[in-house]
């Protein structure tokens, strides 16, 4: 209401002032400006709809403003007490909001003149304003003053500098003061209303700094003056005065605030110590004196990475040579002596804020962020703290990681530890140890070589290593966080924990000492013992890593030795020590086998084996039996019954598909045994003994047969190994030779007594093939298998087939490609493959193979 | 019937230099505009009374004379007239007036005492007074009015009157004394201000200037005001009628001051039209100034102190 009426009111006046400008009349027109003026001693309207008028008297009062310019021009040729007579007349106005707009508004026109007495002018306003004490009255005439004087500021020699910037400042401490005041005006329970007034105003009061900023960049001053000495010594010292005098809570953020955005970097560079330790500790106790921090580090952090955008291009000349990090510690520390209950969130973004300084300016002084830590450690993170505290601490520890050039530098900052350790809540120091390693896997080029590294990466994967598996909360995680299953269904993981243990595992093979591979194994030795084996439950997901690992490095040392070998040196000690290595890794698998055999059986056999491989290329001979001893530990007590394909569908007619765990585990010994090189035949032929029997005591006949054909090939390569006396006799050739027809006949024999006459006929044709290897004659024309065995056996295939097509029903075959038939499918597979076997020995004997069978 | 007669002589009083002379305009008990001529202590009344017989007729009279005359018409109760000036001169012995008749006169450095003034209840005039006796009817009276002013210089032409701790003792050597006014009111606990006025004597084109200290604010001012009052007192106790009007409100703060703001005051007087101090003006009437201090608090309360400046006319 009583706004639109104002807005009305001074809307007609101003058309009658310039009515009245155009004909002339200034006595009248000003008499219409004093009325729309009066307007501006409303009292009831917010700081809002005070904007809005003071704007509409602001336009109007530009328009008077003009024409008294112009009027002025013309009659420049004669004296000129014009507008001084003017200055005086409009002081007659019997209210005084319209005599102090008017005589700013004719003061400052007056002041655009030349010859004006400008610097009294303007003296004379400032003080004539005291006059208005009403908050938002005095604010918006005060914020007129400042605006209209802003171009008109003298400022040609020191002494008229040295004025305009007493003219400023006095101005923003009454404003300031006015401000301030504002917030104790009408009754109490306005206050929230009073200080969102005071926000909106905020701007009003902030003007004048920046003007302040305006006109210090603007002078260019004598020789020995300095800007930065002048802003250090004259200005920031009243200005922050007033500031703490206000004692405002508002009022000290709102405008510290501006202090810091308006000034130049290098203003506060001179000035850091003064702003921190003399005005920032005497501000305000609620103040949050972090944020303010936070601003300034702010700054000096962009003006750093601006000037690092600069170099090349120009350098600054007077580059603030300021140690940042000392300054700002000594505050802070001394801050907490004064206040120790400062808010944990406030040590927060203080922390932060240093950290983020530190990191800039110091890259390669670590000692700041360690002091950070320590502090951090020591201080703050004695208490009980919860989960909001947590959250806190773990962003101050996340926020070097990507920062750094190498994940190394950690290492440089025991307290870094110490406060991670300080995080109780595992989560947290999950995610952190996820950090670390996630930048230590990003760069391709780390490398872990000695203990001290090792520890100092480990420490914080510790808490990864020992992740339980088994503590996921189903009734929260399952249907939102991917799992699978495991140990055969009895335990569930998530995707994360299946990929964090990976995580770990590239990590083992970062640990690598390119130039001694003794000493790499023992680190990787160091590292099961110190940190892997802290969770047995989760070794199975590490340990292969760090077996492959050794293995890797073991073989390594192989070659190196064997070539010392050639050269002809003394091989002993490196001897000794790749034997205690892989008596240290057998240690290692056992350790797994321990724990995981009930489900990993396969897994750990095939380590084994693999361990029992590279010893025999290292040519360790027992111990490579030794390992392999160990394998048939393992079929014996956990793979000969295994239970945990009991629900594959397993084809027995598939000679290659899927089959049993331990005819499969036969066929993985047998081919590891058919690698070894550097067995004597003695004990070539245990291991190849047992194995067979393991074959032939399968429980089901297709393994049986298949696993002893198989094993056949064993005794072939028997034959050729050296025995202990190193004499490689014919007897002993022949005796294989007959292990092997005995293997093919056992074969044969389990074959026949299978019930089903397909299956039957099918491992027939799988031990013709079998046959057909051995058919082939060495070097004095010997064969293992002769024609006339083959023959036998092709004979018995027939016979076999031409009896079940007898038993085939006529009808039946009719119908031979009905998917349903089973057996008739079968039947014709079977004498298709019997075929293919006839043509190959057919096309082989053009060859002068395979003499003497008959096709 | 006399109004008839009056009418058969025509008598002007014309002032030498009349057109030139500075005229005031002051207004009459009617209201009206009247401009009349200023005259200052000391100088001489001259000009010419002029006679003219209408329509050529003879006129006889038993002389002609010229007075000045300076008069004090109080009203306390009833109009009661006193001459404290009254210079004649003879301009013609009795004769008589056949045609158009010219008569100079001069009152030569004649004293004015007094300002003329024009109050509610008292009034100081100065006026020139042509009398031709006749012989039967009523004398022939014609008058004309002039205004005096009565010029001063600041430092000693008026005794100090004022409550004031200390006069001004010259305007070059401020600094031998305190040139400024002082005080101090408040309520005890609810206000205490101090102010300054940086003297007590002012000539009428002159500017009061001053400050105000607020040294302890209780109450809820809404704003502040400096008031001119012009006091006319007439007659002597008990039978005195006094008589007050603000001639000037002007408003010096908007707003409530905190402990410790100082407000400035600045009144330009020259705009206003003001009197200088009387006092005891033949022991008739005074009229004094008084400047009060005012302050409206948000429940319209007003608190005020006044306190007496003298004006003075100032060449």
């Amino acid at each position: 209401m009583s706004l639109q009426s104002s807005i009305n009111t001074i809307n007609q006046q101003s058309g009658l002032m310039k009515q009245n400008l155009n004909d002339n009349n200034l006595l009248q027109a000003l008499k219409h400006c004093l009325n729309f003026l009066n307007e501006l001693r409303i009292n009831k309207l917010s700081p809002k709809q005070y904007y809005e008028i003071y704007m509409m008297v602001f336009d109007s009062l530009e328009v008077l403003l003009n024409h008294l310019a112009q009027t002025t021009q013309k009659k420049k040729k004669k004296d000129t007490p014009y507008l001084a007579d003017l200055y005086e007349l409009v002081q007659y106005s019997g209210n005084i909001i319209p005599r102090l707009y008017m005589m700013i508004m004719v003061g400052t026109t007056y002041m655009a003149t030349p010859g004006a007495p400008t610097k009294e002018i303007m003296k004379d306003m400032i003080e004539m304003c005291r006059g208005v004490q009403h908050p938002i009255r005095g604010l918006f005439l005060r914020y007129y003053l400042s605006q209209r004087i802003k171009d008109l500021l003298p400022l040609d020699n020191e002494e008229d500098f040295n004025e305009t910037v007493h003219f400023l400042v006095s101005n923003f401490i009454e404003m300031t003061k006015l401000w301030v005041r504002l917030q104790h005006q009408g009754h109490s329970s306005e206050r929230e209303l009073r200080y969102k007034e005071r926000k909106e105003l905020k701007i009003l009061v902030g003007s004048n700094l920046v003007r302040l900023s305006q006109i210090i960049d603007d002078y260019q001053g004598g020789e020995s003056y300095s800007s930065i000495n002048y802003y250090a010594e004259n200005i920031l010292p009243t200005i922050t005065e007033q500031i703490i005098q206000c004692r405002d809570h508002l009022a000290q953020s709102y405008l510290i605030d501006v202090l810091i955005q308006i000034f130049p970097d290098d203003f506060h560079f001179a000035t850091l110590p003064f702003l921190l330790n003399d005005v920032f500790i005497n501000l305000h106790p609620l103040l949050k004196k972090s944020e303010l921090v936070a601003t300034l580090i702010e700054r000096f952090v962009n003006y750093h990475n601006n000037e690092a955008e600069m170099v090349g291009k120009l350098s600054l000349e007077n580059k603030p040579q300021v140690d940042l990090f000392p300054i700002f510690w000594d505050f802070y520390v001394k801050l907490h002596e004064m206040d120790s209950e400062l808010p944990i969130d406030e040590h927060s973004i203080f922390l932060q804020s240093f950290i983020t300084l530190s990191l800039t300016y110091y890259p390669d002084n670590y000692q700041n962020l360690d002091t950070i830590y320590q502090f951090a450690t020591e201080k703050l993170a004695t208490k009980e703290s919860g989960s909001e505290e947590q959250d806190l601490w773990f962003r101050l520890l996340v926020a070097p990681i990507q920062h750094f050039q190498s994940i190394k530098t950690l290492f440089k900052l025991p307290f870094f530890f110490e406060f991670y350790h300080k995080l109780t809540s595992v989560q947290y120091q999950k995610q952190l140890s996820l950090e670390i390693i996630n930048k230590l896997l990003s760069d391709k080029n780390e490398q872990f070589s000695t203990t001290e590294d090792i520890d100092g990466i480990f420490k914080y994967l510790l808490v990864l290593i020992k992740d339980p598996t088994e503590k996921l909360d189903t009734a929260k995680n399952l249907g939102i966080t991917k799992t699978y299953k495991v140990n055969n269904g009895e335990g569930i993981v998530t995707q994360e924990f299946l990929s964090n243990q990976e995580k770990i595992c590239k990590v083992i093979h970062l640990i690598e000492t390119p130039t001694d591979p003794f000493k790499n194994i023992s680190n990787l030795m160091y590292v099961r013992k110190k940190y892997l084996n802290k969770e047995f439950k989760n070794i199975i997901y590490t340990y292969p890593a760090l077996i492959m690992k050794i293995l890797n490095k073991l073989r390594l040392i192989g070659y190196y030795v064997a070539e010392l070998k050639k050269q002809g040196k003394d091989i002993t000690h490196q001897e000794l020590l790749i034997t205690s290595n892989f008596k240290n890794l057998s240690v290692i698998i056992d350790e797994l086998y321990h724990y995981h055999q009930e489900y990993h059986s396969e897994l750990i056999l095939k380590i084994y084996l693999n361990a029992a491989s590279a010893a025999d290329q290292l040519s360790q001979q027992s111990l490579s039996y030794e390992l392999f001893n160990q394998c048939f530990v393992v079929y014996e007590e956990n793979l000969i019954l295994n239970p945990s394909h009991n629900n594959r569908q397993i084809n027995p007619h598939d000679s290659l598909g899927e089959a049993s765990v331990p005819y499969q585990s036969i066929l993985l010994i047998a081919d590891k045994l058919y690698t070894l090189r550097n067995f004597n035949k003695e004990n070539y032929e245990n291991l190849i003994t047992k194995l067979t029997l393991y074959g032939s005591k399968l429980l089901k006949k297709q393994d049986q047969c298949r696993a002893v054909y198989f094993c056949a090939h064993l005794w072939w390569w028997c034959a050729y190994l050296p025995d202990e006396q190193d004499n490689n006799s014919r007897e002993n050739v022949d005796d294989d030779f007959k292990r092997i027809l005995e293997c093919l006949q056992k074969a044969l024999r389990v074959a026949d007594s299978c019930m089903d006459p397909y299956l039957s006929l099918k491992l027939f044709i799988e031990i013709l093939n079998r046959c057909l290897i051995f058919n082939v004659a060495d070097d004095e024309g010997n064969t293992v298998i002769d024609a006339k065995y083959i023959n036998g056996l092709i004979d018995l295939i027939r016979t076999n087939i031409d009896n079940l097509n007898d038993e085939e029903d006529p009808a039946r075959a009719f119908n031979e490609e009905d998917e349903n038939n089973q057996e008739a499918r079968l039947f014709r597979f079977s004498r298709e493959y019997f075929q293919r076997t006839l043509e190959y020995i057919a096309e082989e004997q053009q060859a002068d193979v395979f003499e003497g069978i008959v096709v | 019937m006399s109004i008839f007669f009056k009418t058969s002589l025509d008598i002007e009083i014309r002032l030498d230099n009349e057109d030139n002379r500075k005229h005031v305009e002051v207004k009459t008990a009617q209201g009206r505009l009247e401009k009349l001529p200023v005259y200052k202590d000391g100088e001489s009344v001259k000009g010419n009374v002029i006679i003219r017989t209408k329509e050529g007729k003879k006129v006889e009279h038993f002389g002609i004379k010229v007075q000045l005359l300076g008069v004090i018409e109080t009203n306390i109760d009833g109009l009661v007239t006193s001459e404290f000036l009254s210079l004649a001169t003879e301009l013609s012995a009795p004769a008589q007036l056949t045609h158009q008749e010219t008569y100079p006169f001069e009152f030569k450095n004649v004293e004015k005492q007094y300002e003329s003034y024009r109050g509610k209840n008292a009034r100081l005039r100065y006026f020139i007074k042509v009398n031709v006796s006749k012989k039967s009817s009523s004398d022939i009276i014609r008058e004309k009015e002039l205004w005096v002013y009565q010029f001063s210089s600041p430092p000693t032409s008026l005794p100090a009157v004022n409550n004031a701790p200390e006069k001004s003792n010259s305007q070059n050597t401020p600094s031998t004394s305190t040139p400024t006014v002082k005080m101090d009111v408040g309520i005890e606990d609810c206000l205490h201000i101090e102010f300054e006025y940086l003297k007590s004597r002012f000539s009428l084109k002159d500017v009061i200037i001053g400050r105000i200290y607020f040294l302890l604010v209780r109450l809820k001012i809404k704003h502040m005001e400096l008031s001119l009052i012009k006091r006319e007192t007439v007659g002597v106790p008990p039978n005195q009628i006094v008589d007050s009007e603000t001639l000037i409100r002007f408003e010096i703060m908007d707003g409530a001051p905190i402990k410790g703001e100082t407000i400035p005051i600045r009144l330009f007087l020259g705009g206003f039209d003001l009197i200088p101090t009387y006092k005891d003006i033949n022991k008739k009437f005074s009229t004094r100034t008084y400047l009060s201090l005012v302050l409206i608090d948000e429940d319209s309360r007003r608190y005020f102190k006044q306190s007496e400046i003298i004006l003075y006319r100032e060449e």
